[in-house]
């Protein structure tokens, strides 16, 4: 497969979430941001949730004092020791445009993963079920990602009085799958810059 | 509005949350609801509001007030409003109905829960309330709402019926719509007394300053105007009308037993009076008025009396004489029953006005003398309906305002007013009670009451006396509380299908031209009708 828009390839999964080994570390996708894995005529989403690099396992990576950057050009051996991986957790799929909340089938492994363009994101916005997993996945740090994904969503769907009523709903959303926990409500929407104007 | 059936019980009503996005202020206590079930509609009555929450603690979380954003996300969902609603009828859903089966019931389950609640569309209305017709008479319009809603005055006339509320709320505007209904139905006939001026001839309308039509004007030739003030009739350019006069002879010691309070009678009065009325007959009250106090004494012995009662009597009772309408029974020459009577078999409506003699000595006088011989012909005719088949008794409805005059607990019992409450429509005559005072009526006989339109009513014994008899009172109540200060009133009993808030339709040029009114003291447009006649004529143009 000659896909070159990919970012990662997976290396690993389970029935809801993944771990990609990223194709290039100035493509790593920031946490909260949209993925899709392609498998025919269907299209499996996620968000990722977590970030990881690391080098040889049997020796410990050290401090070099300089970028990146700037290491891999000097030392072009070390691109090759360092892996970068992200994780994602699986919200959806399409088939024919239409958005499902729920899965059927899973993403395999070595199967590439890539960015959502707007247009996929807006389809998955307008059915708030993608929040259910993003409140209720263990092991990733929900309050963050969750914060991430709605920063992303109020700019798409115009800064401004449509985005603040979109969050409201997302918000009255949350509230109720989390049980009414008003604590997350107030730490998610305290990291989301937000105004009616 | 939309909003969810929460929570719910055939006793208690269902509670309903708003869906998000609405707002509990587009909703007013008295306004219709329909709760949609699988089968049924629950038409309802909004009778509470209240906030609620999923957590008691968001309810006191109150800091985040100035972060708009929290706050929009927190109402609706960890507080929310929640809708207290009476389901007063089902309908079956079309689908679902029974041939031969009545569609509209009883309560008598309870709608789903999650079930959608609105308000009630036009079609819903006209479905239980029917569609506007000279029987199914137009009385107001449901709050918030801009279409007619009706009172079937075939049920309305078959039962005593009465109308509250306090001053100035609109109770005898109310009863002229009514009144004016009812006429036009040919339903019944009416016998109105009519205190204030207020039904006959021209009113006018204090609030407004300005007048307003008398159902004469409406109605000319079915309506007749009796009057106790012939002088009053004549300055206030009544069209045609007939003096009342009442003989001494037919007043009865019981019509003065009822002005105790206003002749201030001693306790010793009634048994004064029966003495004299076994002696005298019905020349009693002209025989201790022409007494010559010289031979008081005596006569007390005679009818085994003490003399000091009958003279404290005799002193009282110098107020009826001094009524300019009672005269000797020479000096009258007409029997004003008997020409009452003659109209009201004509089926024409009778309206009973005081002139300058407003006060409640006059009216209860004249009321309960009138009434009472009314009624006894009434009894007569319907004896008579009873024995011959062809012959048919129409009702009469007699109009009384100040009502616990007459239906006082302590004398309710006596009086004629009260026996006709109490009776039902047994002689075809039943009651209109216009009062202010509700508490003040004998329960019994507000129980008997079949359809009460109440306006507002500030004073608890009041509310709780409008209510007796009635169930769902402690919902009703609630309602009552809440109506505006005017013109707003709720309807409930025999002619209601269900209890219902509404605005009571105008008295206005419109009502009078939709009740079939037309002004011939306009002057005739001229250019309208030389069109007219051009219309008709066409000239010849050669
Ligand atoms: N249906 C109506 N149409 C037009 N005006 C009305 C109506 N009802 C009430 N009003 C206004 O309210 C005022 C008071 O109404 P109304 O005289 O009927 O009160 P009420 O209850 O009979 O008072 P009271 O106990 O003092 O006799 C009227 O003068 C009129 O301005
Ligand atoms: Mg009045």
């Amino acid at each position: 497969m000659s896909d070159t828009t990919y970012i990662g390839e997976i290396i690993e999964n389970t029935d809801s979430d993944f771990i990609a080994m990223a194709k290039d570390y100035h493509q790593l996708p920031s946490v909260g941001s949209f993925l899709k894995i392609t498998l025919g005529l269907t299209n499996i989403y996620a968000v990722t949730t977590s970030l990881a690099a690391g080098g040889d396992d049997n020796r410990m990576m050290m401090a070099m004092g300089m970028p990146l950057d700037e290491l891999v050009t000097k030392q072009p051996q070390i691109a090759d020791v360092l892996t970068f991986q992200f994780t994602g957790v699986l919200i959806g799929f399409s088939e024919t445009g239409v958005y499902k909340g729920y899965l059927t089938n899973q993403p395999i492994l070595h199967s590439f993963v890539k960015r959502c363009n707007e247009a996929e994101i807006l389809l998955i916005a307008q059915d708030m079920n993608f929040l259910n997993t993003l409140v209720h996945a263990k092991d990733i740090n929900n309050i963050e990602i969750l914060a991430a994904v709605l920063r992303t969503l109020y700019c798409l769907k115009g800064e401004g009085p449509v985005g603040y009523d979109y969050l409201v709903c997302a918000g009255k959303k949350i509230l109720s799958l989390s049980g009414y926990d008003r604590g997350l409500i107030n730490s998610v929407f305290a990291k989301v810059d937000s105004q009616r104007r | 509005m939309r909003g969810k059936v929460i929570k719910g019980s055939l006793s208690g009503g269902f509670e309903v949350k708003l869906n998000d996005g609405e707002y509990i202020e587009d909703v007013n206590v008295g306004n219709f609801v329909i709760a949609e079930g699988q089968k049924h509609k629950f038409f309802s009555l909004v009778v509470d509001a209240k906030i609620d929450s999923a957590d008691s603690q968001a309810l006191l979380d109150t800091d985040k007030e100035n972060d708009s954003l929290i706050r929009d996300i927190i109402n609706g969902s960890a507080v929310f409003e929640i809708l207290s609603i009476a389901p007063m009828l089902m309908i079956a859903k079309e689908e679902e109905a029974k041939p031969g089966e009545k569609r509209i019931k009883q309560v008598k389950t309870i709608a789903p829960h999650c079930s959608e609640v609105r308000f009630a569309e036009e079609g819903d209305i006209f479905d239980v309330f029917g569609m506007p017709s000279d029987i199914n008479f137009e009385i107001g319009t449901p709050i918030d709402m801009d279409i007619p809603i009706c009172l079937n005055l075939n049920k309305f006339v078959e039962r005593s019926n009465g109308i509250f509320g306090k001053s100035g709320t609109g109770k005898s505007f109310s009863t002229r719509v009514i009144l004016a209904g009812i006429i036009k139905s040919r339903l019944a006939t009416n016998l109105i007394f009519d205190m204030h001026n207020e039904y006959g001839w021209e009113g006018t309308d204090e609030g407004q300053d300005r007048s307003c039509k008398g159902l004469k004007q409406l109605f000319n030739a079915d309506v007749e105007i009796f009057t106790l003030d012939g002088a009053s009739a004549r300055e206030r350019k009544v069209a045609r009308f007939t003096e009342v006069e009442i003989p001494y002879s037919q007043i009865a010691a019981s019509d003065i037993l009822m002005l105790g309070k206003e002749l201030n009678l001693t306790p010793t009065a009634e048994e004064v009076m029966i003495a004299l009325e076994k002696k005298y007959k019905e020349r009693w009250l002209h025989e201790i008025l022409n007494m010559d106090p010289l031979e008081m004494e005596d006569i007390a012995q005679e009818i085994g009396v003490n003399s000091k009662s009958l003279n404290a009597l005799y002193s009282r009772l110098q107020k009826i004489e001094r009524l300019p309408f009672v005269k000797e029974d020479g000096r009258v020459d007409r029997d004003a029953v008997d020409e009452i009577m003659k109209h009201l078999q004509e089926s024409k409506n009778v309206v009973v006005e005081f002139g300058t003699n407003q006060n409640l000595l006059s009216y209860i006088l004249v009321a309960n003398i009138l009434t009472r011989r009314i009624h006894a012909r009434y009894t007569k005719l319907t004896e008579k309906a009873l024995a011959q088949k062809n012959f048919k008794v129409k009702p009469l409805i007699i109009t009384v305002e100040e009502a616990h005059r007459f239906l006082d607990p302590s004398i309710a019992r006596n009086t004629i007013f009260g026996t006709i409450a109490r009776e039902m429509r047994k002689n075809k005559v039943t009651l209109l009670v216009v009062d202010q005072r509700p508490s003040k009526i004998d329960d019994e006989i507000i129980s008997q009451l079949g359809t009460r339109l109440t306006l507002k009513l500030n004073d608890d014994a009041d509310i709780s006396s409008v209510l007796t008899g009635v169930s769902k009172a402690k919902t009703l109540r609630n309602i009552l509380d809440n109506l505006e200060e005017k013109q707003q009133a709720l309807c409930l009993g025999y002619a209601a299908p269900m209890p219902f808030v509404f605005t009571p339709r105008l008295y206005n040029e419109a009502f009078y031209r939709d009740i079939g009114y037309q002004d011939f003291t306009v002057a005739p447009d001229h250019a309208g009708f030389a069109a007219l006649i051009s219309d008709l004529m066409p000239e010849d143009d050669e």
